[in-house]
C-alpha cells in the first residue's frame, strides 16, 4: 500500500486530504508543520508528499529544499498543494523539483488522479533504477551499482577516516567449466555462485556485484583488514561447501573461487578506488598462483610496503 | 456546489466527507470568534492566516461561499482594511446560520 505524507498547518486540510486519500486506498501520515514532516519523511519514507506552501516557521519551499538535499527523502516526489495563486509561486514550487503544483481549493477527484500519475511515475522510476543497477543473469548488483557505490562508500571512508575493504574474487577455471559442461551450465554455475555469496554476506552494508564475466566483487564498507579476512574466509569455504560438481577441475572435485583481499583507511597508503581495486587485483592473482581455492590479502592502512 | 434557495443556501457536500463536515463548520465558528478577537487588537496577520486557510479549504469540502470569503479576508488583512474584514465576517455569520447541507 503506498504512503502518502501530508504536511499542512491547517487541521481541516489535513482532515479533508486523509478522507479523500485513505478512501482512495492509500495510508496517510499528516504532519502539522514543515520540522515534523521532515522528521516524518525521513523516519517513515513515504511514497509521496503533499506539501502545504504557507505554514508559519518553516515554509513549504524550505521544506523542499531540505528534503531535496537529504540523501534519505530526495527521491521522494512532492506535490505541492497550496492556496497561492500566482503563476510564479508555481513556477517557483516546480523550479524547486516539486512533481507537481495543486491550487487551493482544490476538486478532490482532482487530486486523486494527479497522486495517483505521481505514484506510477514513481513505481516505474524505482523499477528502472533496479533493473539499471541489477546483473541480468545473476539478479544481483552489476558493474555499474558496483563503480557507484565504490566510489560512495570511498568517499565516506575517507571522510570519516574508518577502513574500507574490498574482495575481488573469481570462480577457478571457469573456462574449463565451460569447455565441459556447455555454456548454459556455466550460465547456472554462476548464478548459484552468486546467490552462495549472497547468502553468505550477512551485513546490510556489504555489497556483492558482478564484476565481469566469472568475477566477483564484495565492498566491505567500516571492516578492517581481521574483518575483511574472516569474511573471504567465510567465502572461499563456503563455496567449496555448496559442492557444485566439476569432476575435471584441477583443484577439486566441486567448483571453487579464489579472491584476493585489500583493506585502506582512504588517504593513508591509498589514494583512489582504483589503487584499492588494483591491490584486491593483484591479491587475487597471487592467490591463484599459489593454487586457486584460497584468498590472499594486503593491508594498505599500516604501511605502504606490507 | 452551493445554491441559493429564498434565504436558504443548499451546499452539495460529497457523502463521503460527512462525518468530517460538522468538525468543519464547527471551526469556523471558532475562526469568527478569533478573527473578532484579532480585529480588536489590530492583529492583521492573524486574520490573514485565518482567511488564507479558508480560501485553501472551504471549496474542497463542497463550500465555495467560504473560498470566497477568506480570500476577501485574506486580501482586505493583506491591505488593512479592518471596514473590510468586519464586512466578510458578517457574511461568514450569516452563512453559517443559512447554510443547509445536502450530502449526494
Amino acid at each position: 500500500m503506498s504512503v502518502i505524507l501530508c504536511i499542512d498547518d491547517d487541521r481541516d486540510m489535513l482532515n479533508l486530504l486523509e478522507k479523500i486519500l485513505a478512501g482512495a486506498g492509500y495510508k496517510v501520515i499528516t504532519a502539522g508543520d514543515g520540522r515534523q514532516g521532515l522528521i516524518e519523511a525521513s523516519n517513515r519514507k513515504p511514497d509521496l508528499i503533499l506539501l502545504d506552501v504557507t505554514m508559519p516557521g518553516m515554509d513549504g519551499y524550505e521544506v523542499c529544499r531540505k528534503m531535496k538535499e537529504e540523501e534519505t527523502t530526495k527521491d521522494i516526489p512532492i506535490i505541492f498543494i497550496t492556496a497561492k495563486q500566482q503563476d510564479a509561486d508555481e513556477d517557483k514550487g516546480l523550479q524547486m523539483g516539486a512533481a507537481d503544483y495543486v491550487r487551493k481549493p482544490f476538486y478532490p477527484p482532482i487530486v486523486k488522479s494527479r497522486v495517483r500519475t505521481q505514484l506510477e511515475l514513481k513505481s516505474k522510476t524505482d523499477m528502472l533504477e533496479r533493473l539499471a543497477a541489477i546483473d541480468g543473469l545473476t539478479n544481483i548488483y552489476n558493474r555499474r551499482k558496483f563503480d557507484e557505490t565504490l566510489e560512495l562508500e570511498w568517499k565516506r571512508a575517507l571522510r570519516n577516516k574508518i577502513p574500507l575493504s574490498l574482495i575481488m574474487s573469481d570462480v577457478d577455471h571457469f573456462k574449463g567449466y565451460n569447455d565441459n559442461y556447455g555454456h548454459a551450465a556455466g550460465d547456472d554455475c554462476l548464478r548459484m555462485v552468486s546467490q552462495g555469496l549472497k547468502d553468505m554476506l550477512q551485513r546490510p552494508a556489504d555489497l556483492l556485484a558482478r564484476y565481469g564475466g566469472e568475477e566477483f566483487a564484495v565492498i566491505l564498507p567500516e571492516t578492517d583488514y581481521n574483518g575483511a579476512i574472516y569474511i573471504a574466509t567465510t567465502l572461499v569455504t563456503g563455496i567449496g561447501n555448496l559442492n557444485i560438481s566439476y569432476a575435471h577441475s584441477p583443484v577439486a572435485g566441486h567448483v571453487t573461487i579464489s579472491i584476493g583481499v585489500a583493506t585502506s583507511i582512504p588517504g593513508k597508503n591509498c589514494e583512489t578506488p582504483l589503487q584499492l581495486i588494483e591491490t584486491a587485483d593483484s591479491m587475487l592473482y597471487v592467490a591463484k598462483h599459489n593454487g586457486r581455492n584460497q584468498f590472499c590479502a594486503k593491508d594498505l592502512s599500516v604501511a605502504a610496503n606490507s | 456546489m452551493e445554491e441559493q434557495q429564498s434565504g436558504k443556501i443548499i451546499a452539495h457536500v460529497d457523502n463521503d466527507l460527512a462525518d468530517l463536515i460538522p468538525g468543519y463548520l464547527a471551526n469556523r465558528e471558532k475562526d469568527i470568534a478569533a478573527i473578532s478577537e484579532a480585529l480588536k487588537k489590530k492583529d492583521m496577520d492573524s486574520v490573514r492566516i485565518l482567511g488564507h486557510s479558508m480560501k485553501g479549504s472551504g471549496g474542497g469540502y463542497g463550500f465555495e461561499t467560504i473560498t470566497d470569503i477568506g480570500m476577501l479576508m485574506e486580501k482586505a488583512a493583506k491591505e488593512g482594511r479592518a471596514e473590510d474584514i468586519r464586512l466578510q465576517l458578517k457574511r461568514l455569520e450569516d452563512y453559517l446560520r443559512q447554510v443547509e447541507i445536502v450530502y449526494d
